[in-house]
């Protein structure tokens, strides 16, 4: 596939740029390796010799079970072949491996889409995949911004939550899941933790859309810093609720969500039963 | 990363687990505990259920043109005058409108969410992307799932915990 023949004979030095790639990735293969690390392998390369590049990774990868590791100008590493227990911690301009890769575990795929090997139409975050999210918080922060301390205290039944006490749920929740589980966030983000306790102070309005800024602000930074790859890193740790858990970051932040828009929705439900304002969905 | 970070498949997991704990709480109301609502210019949960099934069905099919008109007509549940549904209906519809969505959420990619499609809301058109599509039905379901939680919930009915 790399069709070597056309300059077998060529001295190096008078080989074009791509001929010394493919040249390379020969070589590179020479003792058949689990893992291949690619450090821009088509950067000032044409059209058709990038194309070419990345059809022979997606076929070693595919046919040899090769896992390629591949690094482009500008762009996070992006990792080819994950398996369910191995992932890649990518930062910019270095790679963190997890101990499961150092320790050789690291099994390549069984197949390999097209999409991993096309890096410009690649996602280097994943903030797009949540769009909509901060707008909802904006209806909801419409909704409670005029509310009086009165109103925040209102509630169905005397069992179930206040409005104000509602808030203060999704913000705790947010900040034990995104502080304590995932450890991001300062100081602040730590104090929201225990904004829910029972034995915890009401707050105001002010306050609530302030904790709500507060904590979708952080939510809003890390969805433009982590990759999709990222989404599969696993979190282990015991919890109350939860026991011991591992939980992958992807269902962290979806839980954050459902636990947002399912109290939200209870929110709104409590205006509405009070002829307040709810959010218009 | 896996092949089913580049799609849309990993909301699926949470989602379905979202509809599921709905429709445990959903399965065993009586008609009566189904007519019930937090107060009188509200819905009931049964209308919030059926609002939830016609919505997926309305955006899904005649807004992403996808699944057949058995699934399009769902988005009738909710129409005025349409009739109260049991709660083996509801779970039912719940159902059938989640395959046609998460065959939906398997395929598409980010990409995808990209792309536009137009809505005619009273004379008006409206463009709007399949990712916000694919969003609002999200917020959709589990806001309304709140409020059928919460009208459970203060009829000390059992509702899904979150």
């Amino acid at each position: 596939m790399l069709a070597l023949d056309e300059f077998i004979d060529t001295p190096v030095r008078q080989l074009s740029l791509g001929q010394r790639m493919r040249g390379d990735l020969a070589a590179a293969l020479l003792h058949d390796p689990e893992l291949l690390y690619l450090d821009e392998p088509t950067i000032g390369l044409d059209v058709v010799a990038k194309a070419r590049i990345r059809e022979f990774l997606q076929a070693i990868n595919v046919e040899q079970k090769v896992t390629v590791l591949h690094v482009g100008a500008n762009r996070r590493p992006r990792a080819i072949a994950p398996t369910d227990s191995t992932y890649v911690q990518t930062l910019p301009h270095r790679v963190k491996y997890q101990r499961s890769l150092r320790n050789r575990i690291w099994r390549p795929l069984r197949s390999l889409s097209e999409e991993y090997l096309l890096m410009s139409e690649s996602p280097t975050n994943i903030a797009n995949y949540y769009n909509g999210w901060e707008n909802y918080q904006g209806l909801l922060i419409k909704a409670i911004e005029p509310l009086t301390a009165e109103q925040l205290s209102l509630r169905a039944a005397p069992h179930l939550r206040s409005i104000g006490e509602n808030l203060l749920h999704i913000i705790g929740a947010r900040a034990r899941w995104f502080h304590r589980c995932m450890g991001e966030g300062g100081d602040d983000i730590a104090a929201m933790t225990l904004w829910d306790r029972k034995e915890s102070q009401t707050r105001s309005a002010a306050e609530l859309v302030d904790g709500l800024n507060q904590s979708m602000q952080l939510i809003q930074q890390l969805l433009a810093r982590w990759t999709p790859a990222d989404l599969e890193f696993v979190f282990k740790g015991t919890s109350p609720h939860y026991g011991d858990y591992a939980l992958s970051r992807q269902w962290v932040i979806w839980h954050v969500i459902e636990h947002d828009l399912h109290h939200g929705g209870e929110v709104s439900l409590m205006l509405g039963t009070h002829g307040l304002a709810a959010p218009d969905l | 990363m896996s092949e089913t970070s580049e799609t849309l498949a990993f909301f699926t997991q949470g989602w379905q687990n979202y509809q599921n704990q709905l429709s445990i709480a959903l399965a065993r109301l009586s008609p009566e505990q189904l007519a019930l609502r937090a107060a009188p210019d509200l819905r009931s949960i049964d209308e919030l259920a059926r609002h939830v099934i016609a919505v997926r069905a309305g955006w899904f099919h005649y807004n992403l043109e996808e699944g057949d008109e058995n699934f399009g007509a769902f988005h009738e549940w909710d129409e005025p005058g349409s009739p109260p549904r049991s709660a083996s209906e509801l779970v039912s519809g719940l159902e059938t409108t989640w395959q046609v969505m998460q065959e939906v959420l398997e395929r598409y990619t980010l990409s995808d969410l990209q792309s536009t499609v137009q809505d005619e809301w009273e004379g008006q058109t409206y463009t709007y992307t399949r990712g916000w599509v694919i969003w609002h039905v999200i917020e959709h379901d589990i806001h309304h799932g709140g409020e059928i939680a919460y009208s459970l919930g203060m009829h000390g009915l059992t509702a899904p915990y979150i």
